[in-house]
């Protein structure tokens, strides 16, 4: 009995003890430097896949940053701006991605006023979106554009549905000019650019500040200098998503850049209740959900009834116009 | 041949069809008023079972409101942390101590006039649902993380705070309905088949749906799929409150005090326990897999429809699983299941993580794998009472509702082992965003670490119970022991039963037969059947061998003639094989017996002595100096109790060391011979320890006789007026019949509830120490007047066994004939109706109260069907009746024919 119960309490230690050294041996803290080269090759790695980015290595990856979902918002003094973009592929039985089968684009953009910056709810200005690819229709092998608008009426409140579609495949969306401002690229510019002295990652100025590998995931937390704010401005005449921000997370998952945050340290009432808000932030995924094409009528009394217009591309009416960047 | 089985499937039929029959009549009569022995009607039975339905689609929309890292609304579609979510529901762990002390008083002082439990039901449901309904209209899409973080929490945990009280109501008030056990069985048993409906369709169409609102990781699928099932639960389980009554409130339920920290240090002490609690410690881990079947669909294949069926199929897994426990329980033993349980979860998960590529083939493991898992809900239960039996005799406390509370020591195990998950979450990019599960790179790389995860978390909780060895055997010794016990004490009081007696002594003859058997040597019988089986082997080959080379020899499409060297090679295979199986059960038997004798070794043996033990030598002291002054009397006196004696524990060490010397030399492995001096260090060890351990009590006993003085002068300031227990068991079993008896009644059932409580407090020691000297006194009973009686019992049970069948039978047969008359009764006004149409006569009592006295003469009399059939079946009295009415039928067309 006694050799038994020493043999179970052997192996619970033995299993235990290697759990708990796979949880601390898998956390250890990066030097700024080392935080700094991740985060640059993470965003070579994200955007290797991008024919048109110069940091294009089909040897690295076939898909990356040609593939890819992300979700952004971006707040500013008065509205809440929501972009979802979905560039997908098809994929096997054995989850291997096909970049040249069925790829297909979804293109969400929706804009909400908030009362103030803390406020959490407001209405709905108005939103647009675009879906592109193949269209699932037995007698067409035609490839086709969807766009939908609904501004909303700036005295009443009212949306008014502008629905339109055209032909296009989602190869030749992806190169449009359009695009490139919401392509993955796009997203990474600015970081990609950031030099090494724009960063903070000193301790002394924030506890958080430093960098952490936990297994597959390392999260950089850092500030940014007032310099590089007004410096990126000038030369860029825009402003940088890091602009106003108290700190910023990047969480790098398997060597690519999956999620990005810049906080505002905000008021919520009367100075007791000091929390970090989220100002911006962009969530990456390198396969998105499956994207379904909206119901058609040719039918002009049908809610779902969408007009064709074969130059949708070159009116200059449209909401994608006035984006953001 | 043919006859017989179409003779056997029409008898089926006929069966199946009177069955029914019987059924349909009994519930169709019996609809608004009970039958006859029972108490609730079959109208009751379905509103409680409706109510059922309401209740699991409530708690299915609340579920989506518990904190956890694999809730699909807060994690995937909300996108807070797996990290903070583990945070939060930390929170809530400890907060939920505080809250289940504060549900429990305001539960146990619940007496309105609808009952304890069903108010719950009523004012629970609706509150609840509302706060789930807020929370998933909240605009998160214009609402920044912290906003989000702030609303899960304070919605998940006030939730969590009213959920229990609504849950547990509905399950209560099953425990209540009726006050037979036997209807409690039989409504528990129609309404959980009637309930199980609801999960089986929504499990099914859920997903199907949510494929129009864009599946589980979008918010429109909880605010127009989930949140209409949890609105309709609401309005269903208001069936449960107006449609059935609480009937149990008497002294017969009453049940003794055991206080919250007695009753979990008895089962803290207790070794079965610690190991299938520490076993649960690891759940964490070996279920860390669940999820992937739900990731594989949404994320992967994001095919719900599929999704929704084969969750659909899973389901059933689960009531297969309960109808095989008992024979598995049956085959492999207690220790066996949950060995092979545990083993079976390791290999199953191995599978599905080589096969996760293939959805199919990863459901088949996993549907086997949760079919296997499945068998502790019903194996748990089995499990625990056995536990609890072996706390209540080690201990002399039955802790039924402790285990729960006992096992709040491993909440800081469980908060911190809670964290392992979301970390491994994390650490593989599952951090806010869970669409980077729609990555099949960053989805397969959790995958494999979550399955092997699940692996090693199977292999730690397998691990405990290697050292389990409650046995059956043990077991009915352990029931054995509580059963001389209780016999004691019931001889005493006089509530001694002739079938109790039977029962006992039979089991104590057989434990002694069991005790006085020759022990025979087992490696010995395992040689012989060893040898045994390799004879056995032998002769089976060189009778094959013979049989092909005839075989060979023979043309095709001859029969091979046996040979006479055939036939003898044949008898000899048959004697051998004969010969192993006998030597195979001989071994079989022998360990039996050897865990038999191990087992009266260490219950019986022990219950037997335990009053020669120097403990109980000095708690009988301790005791008798305690009972020694008036209960009246003890605020002011204290009996000297440091005077008590230490025994002299000289010969006991002696005993010990021969003990051990015992228990080593029957071990099978590692045995030595040894002297008993060779044990005499460690047994004075032991009494040194003992010793120490006395003087504790003793020191222990002092403090606790001083704060009793204390509290009885506090609480008792005039002495004690009456006999609160008595007082409170009376208040109890008043009947009231109306709603202001019932309120006043409920009022005193308080204030004696509170009176008898205090007192309870107060003089703990007391009392414990009157049940102490009250068990020695009657620690011979059983030899010396149970065991007399026992063929005076035996006749008189034989007696009582007759009179209970022969009015079982007439109760069937009343029941019966009560179902006949209702038949005909019906029959007869369909007659009737036909009758007076034919005739152009107004149908109404007084023409059918004159057709009934017109043809009394052609309808048979449910009496006379009795007679016909006195020991047939309901469905065949039924029958009876319903050829009688066809008689009946016929002869009023005839009469009809005669009048046109």
């Amino acid at each position: 009995m006694r050799t038994k119960k020493t043999a179970c309490l052997l192996l619970i230690v033995i299993l235990l003890l290697s759990v708990g050294a796979v949880a601390l041996t898998a956390c250890n803290n990066l030097t700024a430097q080392e935080a700094y080269d991740a985060l640059k090759n993470a965003i070579n790695l994200s955007l290797a896949g991008d024919p048109l980015d110069p940091a294009y290595d089909p040897e690295v990856s076939e898909t990356n940053g040609y593939i890819f979902a992300y979700k952004e918002s971006v707040r500013s003094s008065g509205n809440i701006t929501n972009t979802n973009v979905n560039v997908h592929c098809d994929q096997d039985a054995s989850y291997q991605l096909h970049v040249d089968e069925d790829l297909m684009v979804d293109l969400y953009q929706e804009t909400w006023s908030i009362n103030d910056v803390t406020g959490g709810t407001g209405t709905k200005i108005g939103d647009f979106g675009f879906i592109v690819g193949p269209y699932p229709d037995a007698d067409s092998d035609e490839e086709r554009m969807f766009y939908t608008e609904r501004p909303a009426d700036g005295n009443n409140g009212e949306y008014t549905a502008n629905k339109l579609y055209g032909n296009m495949t989602a190869e030749d969306f992806i190169e449009t000019e359009l695009f490139r401002k919401y392509s993955l690229a796009s997203r990474l510019e600015e970081l990609r650019n950031m030099p090494f002295d724009a960063f903070v990652f000193d301790e002394s100025v924030n506890d958080s500040f430093g960098a952490v590998q936990q297994i597959n995931l390392v999260t950089i937390t850092f500030g940014v200098t007032s310099e590089y704010v007004e410096n990126y401005y000038a030369e860029t005449g825009k402003h940088s998503i890091f602009e106003g921000c108290t700190y910023a997370e990047i969480e790098l998952t398997f060597g690519r850049v999956s999620n990005i945050y810049v906080y505002q340290e905000e008021n919520l009432g009367g100075g007791f209740f000091n929390l970090p808000q989220e100002m911006y932030s962009l969530q990456i995924t390198y396969l998105g959900q499956n994207i379904s094409f909206p119901s058609v009528s040719t039918d002009p009394s049908n809610s779902n009834y969408y007009t064709l217009d074969e130059n949708l591309l070159g009116r200059t009416d449209l909401a994608f116009a006035k984006a953001i960047y | 041949m043919a006859s017989t089985i179409k003779r056997k499937i029409n008898e089926g039929l006929t069966q199946v069809k009177n069955t029914a029959s019987f059924i349909v009549t009994d519930v169709t009569s019996h609809w608004s008023k009970p039958g006859k022995g029972n108490y609730v009607p079959y109208k009751e039975i379905l509103n409680y079972s409706i109510g059922g339905m309401g209740q699991n689609m409530l708690i299915y929309l609340l579920g989506y409101m518990a904190l956890g890292v694999t809730n699909t609304l807060f994690a995937s579609t909300i996108g807070i942390r797996p990290m903070h979510l583990q945070n939060m529901l930390t929170v809530q762990t400890i907060l939920n101590i505080v809250f289940q002390i504060i549900r429990g008083k305001i539960v146990d002082n619940t007496n309105t006039r609808w009952g304890r439990f069903r108010p719950y039901l009523a004012i629970m449901g609706a509150p609840l649902a509302i706060l789930s309904i807020v929370f998933i209209f909240l605009p998160f899409e214009s609402m920044a993380y912290s906003q989000k973080y702030m609303c899960v929490f304070i919605f998940a945990i006030a939730i969590s705070i009213g959920q229990p009280l609504y849950q547990t109501a509905y399950t209560n008030l099953g425990s209540v309905i009726s006050p037979s056990t036997a209807e409690r069985s039989k409504i528990l048993a129609i309404s959980s088949l009637i309930y199980s409906f609801a999960p089986t369709i929504y499990q099914l169409f859920v997903p199907i749906f949510s494929n129009l609102t864009g599946g589980f990781t979008d918010i429109r699928t909880y605010k127009y799929i989930v949140v209409p099932i949890g609105v309709i639960g609401v309005f269903l389980s208001f069936f449960a409150f107006f449609g059935c009554k609480e009937r149990i409130v008497s002294s017969k339920h009453f049940v003794k005090k055991v206080s919250i920290i007695g009753g979990c240090v008895a089962v803290w002490k207790n070794k079965y326990w610690w190991l299938r609690t520490i076993s649960t410690w690891f759940n964490f881990l070996e279920g860390a897999y669940l999820v992937l079947f739900g990731w594989i669909y949404i994320y992967g294949t994001q095919d719900m429809t599929t999704y929704g069926i084969l969750q659909t199929v899973l389901s059933i897994a689960s009531g297969l699983s309960m109808f095989a426990t008992p024979f598995f329980l049956k085959w492999l033993g207690n220790k066996g299941i949950l060995l092979f349980h545990n083993i079976l979860n390791i290999v199953f998960i191995a599978c599905m993580l080589a096969c996760y590529e293939i959805p199919l083939l990863y459901f088949l493991f996993l549907w086997i794998n949760t079919f296997i898992n499945q068998l502790q809900l019903v194996y748990n239960p089995v499990l625990n009472a056995e536990v609890k039996d072996s706390i209540q005799w080690q201990s002399g406390k039955r802790v039924d509702y402790m285990l729960e509370v006992a096992a709040l020591i491993g909440t800081p195990v469980t908060i911190l082992s809670g964290y392992f998950l979301p970390f491994i979450y994390e650490s593989y990019g599952l951090t806010v965003n869970y669409d980077v599960l729609y990555d099949p790179n960053v989805r397969n790389s959790l995958f494999y670490m979550l399955c092997a995860l699940s692996i090693l978390g199977a292999a730690l909780n397998l691990a405990p119970y290697f050292l389990y060895n409650l046995s059956r055997e043990k077991h009915s010794m352990v029931v054995l022991a509580l059963k001389y016990r209780a016999a004691n004490t019931d001889y005493r009081t006089g509530d001694i039963t002739p079938h109790q007696v039977k029962d006992l002594v039979e089991s104590y003859n057989y434990m002694v037969e069991r005790r006085d058997a020759v022990q025979p040597d087992t490696n010995e019988k395992k040689a012989e059947m060893k040898a045994a089986k390799q004879v056995f082997k032998t002769a089976k080959a060189e009778y094959e061998s013979l049989y092909e080379s005839i075989e060979k020899a023979t043309p095709k499409g001859q029969a091979v003639v046996k040979t006479e060297e055939l036939l003898a090679l044949e008898e000899v295979y048959h004697q051998k094989k004969q010969a192993y199986k006998d030597a195979k059960f001989a071994y079989k038997d022998a360990c039996k017996l050897r865990r038999d004798k191990e087992a009266i070794e260490e219950f019986i043996d022990t219950e037997l002595g335990k009053w020669d033990t120097p403990k109980s030598q000095v708690r009988l002291a301790l005791a008798k100096a305690i009972t020694s002054i008036d209960k009246n009397d003890v605020a002011d006196t204290a009996p000297d109790l440091s005077s008590v004696e230490l025994p002299d524990l000289a010969e006991w060490t002696v005993q010990q060391a021969e003990a051990k010397q015992r228990r080593t030399a029957n071990r099978r492995f590692f045995s030595k011979d040894k002297d008993v001096s060779e044990y005499m260090p460690w047994a004075e060890k032991k009494a040194e320890r003992t010793l120490r351990s006395l003087r504790s009590l003793i020191k222990r006993t002092e403090l606790r006789y001083r704060l009793m003085q204390k509290l009885s002068k506090l609480f008792f300031k005039n002495g004690l007026e009456y006999d609160y227990e008595e007082a409170y068991k009376k208040e109890l079993d008043v009947q009231c019949f109306t709603k202001e008896e019932k309120k006043a009644q409920n009022k005193r059932i308080r204030s004696a509830q509170f009176k008898y409580n205090r007192f309870a407090s107060a003089y703990k020691l007391y009392i414990e120490s009157e049940t102490l000297l009250l068990d020695f006194g009657d620690r011979n009973n059983f030899f010396d007047y149970i065991l007399p009686m026992y063929d005076e019992c035996v006749i008189e049970a034989e007696r009582i066994d007759r009179e209970e069948e022969e009015k079982a039978k007439a109760e069937k047969e009343a029941k019966n004939a009560e179902i006949a008359e209702i038949k005909l009764e019906k029959r007869m006004r369909k007659d009737a109706k036909k009758e007076a149409k034919a005739n152009g006569a107004k149908f109404d009592e007084a023409y059918f109260e004159q057709f009934k006295r017109d043809h009394a003469d052609d309808y048979v009399t449910p009496a006379t069907a009795e007679d016909v059939s006195s020991d047939a079946d309901p469905g065949e009295v039924a029958d009876a009746a319903d050829s009688a009415d066809n008689g009946a039928e016929t002869a009023a067309k005839e009469d009809n024919d005669n009048e046109n």
